[in-house]
């Protein structure tokens, strides 16, 4: 006697075939719920970043209102920064001027995590000339 | 066990599964919206928060010289030069009365400066007593000092 399908199926009623239909459905479920579980929590980040890179700004204007870019000593900037940089964070900082380029604080600027960087622009004025001061950092937590 | 027994175990095993992940899935749906809402909720207190500290730290006001007239105060800003705070207008600040500072910057805060040390030089405001808060600090020059303004939303 001929065994009979219950469906029609091209591959026939093989169990595996139901099983892994279960487990492509489950893991399209479990795909989408865990995307919209990481897009929420990024969302959240994102907006926690910005008090990062607004530390690094706020870092460096005291910097040059204190005139310590304007003098481009590395060893009293390497001073200024650790009174004003918190714990928990670390920071490059890079002066250059039309002859001199120098870099203060931390080692290696991470891959693995949100780094804020930004630039800023001022003049030392002399008495003969003026020198155009770049200041760019690097801030990120630890 | 006879055939009939196995297929019946196995139904009620599936249909039990199958109940489970229905209930954890629909409890999963739920929690979302909730969580998308408390999410906003905290951005938006998060985006005023950024505004506001940028307001205090970098701007005089509006109007530039409300400290004369401290009921005149339409946008809070307590800063002489960029991140250089008027102790003219800070003093005034803190004498303000909490509503009407409440209303300008749509939360319950906390207002705080303070020294690069830790130690506390001006307090304004009422410390976090809700469900929700936002601090944020921001670098300043205070009196001729090296100072940090701390500025907590909460409701």
């Amino acid at each position: 006697m001929m065994k009979k399908q219950s469906w029609k199926l091209r591959y026939g009623n093989k169990a595996i075939i139901f099983t892994l239909d279960a487990m492509i459905a489950l893991a399209i479920v479990l795909v989408m719920l865990i995307a919209s579980n990481v897009y929420i929590s990024r969302s959240i980040n994102e907006l926690n970043n910005l008090e990062t890179l607004r530390g690094g700004y706020d870092i460096v204007s005291m910097l040059n209102y204190y005139n310590k870019l304007q003098n481009l000593n590395a060893d009293e900037i390497n001073n200024e920064l650790d009174t004003l940089l918190s714990e928990k964070y670390d920071m490059i900082i890079q002066v250059k001027t039309n002859n001199q380029n120098i870099s203060i604080g931390g080692e290696k600027i991470p891959n693995d995590r949100f780094v804020g960087s930004g630039k800023i622009y001022s003049v030392r004025t002399g008495e003969t000339n003026s020198t155009y001061i770049t200041t760019r950092f690097w801030i990120w937590l630890k | 066990m006879s055939k009939a027994q196995l297929a019946a175990t196995d139904f009620f095993i599936g249909i039990t599964i199958f109940i489970i992940l229905i209930v954890a899935l629909t409890l999963l749906l739920n929690k979302y919206p909730l969580m998308l809402n408390q999410e906003q909720d905290r951005n938006e207190m998060l985006t005023t928060a950024y505004q506001i500290s940028d307001s205090i730290t970098k701007t005089p006001g509006v109007p530039g010289k409300w400290e004369d007239n401290a009921s005149s105060l339409k946008v809070i800003g307590l800063a002489d030069s960029d991140r250089t705070l008027d102790k003219n207008k800070v003093i005034n600040f803190t004498g303000l009365d909490y509503n009407n500072v409440k209303d300008l910057v749509n939360y319950d805060f906390y207002f705080r400066i303070l020294y690069i040390n830790n130690t506390d030089t001006i307090i304004s405001g009422r410390q976090f007593n809700g469900t929700q808060s936002i601090v944020l600090r921001r670098y300043v020059n205070y009196n001729d000092e090296k100072a940090i303004m701390e500025i907590t939303l909460w409701k």
